[in-house]
């Protein structure tokens, strides 16, 4: 029998050759699966598809050789990289749909330069099954997909908190570093004068040992200052404000703190006065408020050379408000929130003379915030600072970790 | 000498038991009055390290960078170990923490002064 020549150019629809019995793999001696896979000669290789189209298939070849070389460069990284991963329920889905992705990349594009020359459909048939297979079964379980979002919405979480207790680590630590600055500064004066006085002793010079009795007694008062208020911003963080609300006359409590603080701005050489309503009843706790007021008041007094400290207070409808106006150094506006910060301490030159831990405004603000009220700054440097104190007309009981304090707060209790 | 330190007890409390001790004392309170100070070239220089306008250690690396014949003792009160760290590395004369032994300051500065 002459062999059917294969024709080369011909209608698509034309059929290449007819199956008999000598083409059939089985029938035609022996079984042939280089044949066979290829339609025993009756599929035609793209080649011919492209009616032999050189350019073009060479073209095509080269695209799909280096989308396939792509293909394989992601799996390799994808198994590589799976490898930093333990087992896991999101590592096992992550690698079904690997596998789902070589396969397609398999298929679709390694499988043309090889479909070129040899129409091996039947072979590309036994893999779609396989990828049918795998495909499907992914399909069918499609919670995998949610296991691993998940998880990454987890890892994102937990760093996210992490870099918070790492933030939050950092600050406790600079908060330790300046309570051990605060507590040894006054204590290294301590030291040095206790051999001021012992040298004083040794030559019986009884006016340096005084002088040096009286540094010990203001370092020593330091000292204890500094605990107090520490121990103070540690309960604040703490504790449930004492319900010690009652109806209370503003204006009284004003008009004793103007009366206390008079001496020390007589001294200081500057005014001090306060102007507002007869009567201003708030349901609130009086000891905290006079704690506020003493703590603004002697602040203006302290960093006021000259000029004058003035008080006003006035009552709107929500609330309570009481401003004490300085004409003091001023406070440039970039330190107006760090203020309120505990240990914060504006670097100026005026700080020897006017010593403070930096805990003041800290505890006031607190104090404030627990009221249902709050302190605000406005001040130009130069010029002088007003602070202003508003109260709400009733106060919401509320525990003390309800009301969040600027620059956070500082859990010294639990440090 | 020059005392570089802003606590003013401290600073009284120094001066007075130096100037017993016979050495004659100048003080700086800031990072630039140190700097002022510097130019007079002290013998020794005790030096704070957190100071009102900047740390303290920007004054020891200027000694070292200049070569200045400047014998450094640092004292401070932080527990900051970075701080700390920076400081060791430029290598100061001495280094006090804070409360200082005075025994171990004359010691320092019989040795270094």
């Amino acid at each position: 029998m002459q062999a059917v020549p294969v024709q080369l150019t011909r209608h698509w629809r034309e059929p290449l050759i007819s199956m008999t019995h000598e083409h059939h793999p089985v029938t035609a001696g022996g079984l042939n699966l280089i044949n066979w896979f290829a339609g025993n000669g009756r599929y035609m290789s793209l080649y011919h598809c492209m009616g032999e189209d050189t350019f073009w298939v060479a073209l095509t070849i080269l695209l799909d050789v280096a989308i396939a070389g792509g293909y394989v460069l992601i799996a390799l990284h994808w198994s590589r990289n799976a490898r930093l991963l333990p087992a896991s329920p999101a590592k096992r889905a992550l690698s079904n749909l690997r596998n789902i992705f070589i396969f397609c990349g398999l298929c679709g594009y390694v499988f043309i330069p090889v479909k070129m020359y040899w129409p091996a459909w039947r072979l590309y048939d036994m893999f779609l099954m396989v990828l049918t297979w795998y495909t499907w079964r992914y399909a069918m379980s499609s919670r995998e997909l949610r296991v691993v979002y998940s998880e990454l919405g987890r890892v994102s979480q937990l760093s996210e908190d992490l870099e918070k207790s790492k933030e939050e680590s950092q600050r406790k630590s600079r908060f330790l570093n300046a309570i051990s600055h605060d507590l040894r500064t006054p204590l290294n004066g301590l030291v040095l004068q206790t051999h001021i006085a012992e040298a004083a002793l040794a030559s019986n010079d009884r006016t340096l040992a005084g002088s040096a009795l009286t540094d010990i007694k203001a370092s020593v008062k330091q000292t204890a200052n500094l605990l107090d208020g520490l121990l103070e911003v540690a309960r604040l963080d703490s504790a449930v404000v004492a319900a010690g609300n009652c109806p209370t006359n503003l204006t009284a409590i004003l008009d004793e703190v103007v009366g206390f603080f008079t001496p020390h701005a007589r001294e200081a050489g500057i005014g001090l006065s306060h102007r507002g309503p007869s009567e201003l009843i708030v349901d609130t706790d009086p000891q905290a408020v006079r704690r506020i007021l003493n703590n603004l008041v002697s602040n203006a007094i302290k960093f006021t050379k000259q000029g004058e400290v003035r008080i006003e207070s006035d009552a709107g409808r929500a609330g309570v408000e009481i401003h004490v106006i300085d004409t003091g150094i001023g406070i440039v506006e970039t330190h107006h929130d760090r203020l309120f910060q505990d240990f914060f301490q504006i670097e100026n030159r005026e700080r020897d003379s006017s010593k403070g831990f930096g805990l003041g405004l800290a505890i006031a603000r607190r104090l404030a915030r627990q009221l249902g009220g709050d302190i605000s700054l406005q001040s130009t440097v130069g010029r002088g600072s007003r602070f202003t104190f508003t109260l709400p007309r009733s106060q919401p009981s509320r525990r003390a970790d309800d009301a969040p304090v600027a620059g956070g707060q500082l859990s010294t209790a639990d440090a | 000498m020059l005392i570089v330190e802003d606590d003013p007890a401290t600073v009284s409390a120094l001066r007075m038991l130096l100037t017993r001790k016979g050495c004659k004392v100048r003080v700086a309170r800031t990072i630039s009055d140190a700097f002022i100070e510097l130019r007079d070239v002290p013998d020794v220089v005790i030096l704070d390290l957190m100071l009102p306008d900047g740390s303290g250690v920007s004054v020891l690396r200027h000694v070292r960078e200049q070569h200045l014949k400047i014998r450094v003792a640092v004292t401070t009160a932080t527990s900051d170990q970075e701080a700390l760290a920076e400081v060791e590395r430029l290598s100061p004369e001495s280094l006090m923490r804070k409360p200082i032994d005075v025994i171990e300051l004359y010691r320092a500065l019989q040795i270094i002064g």
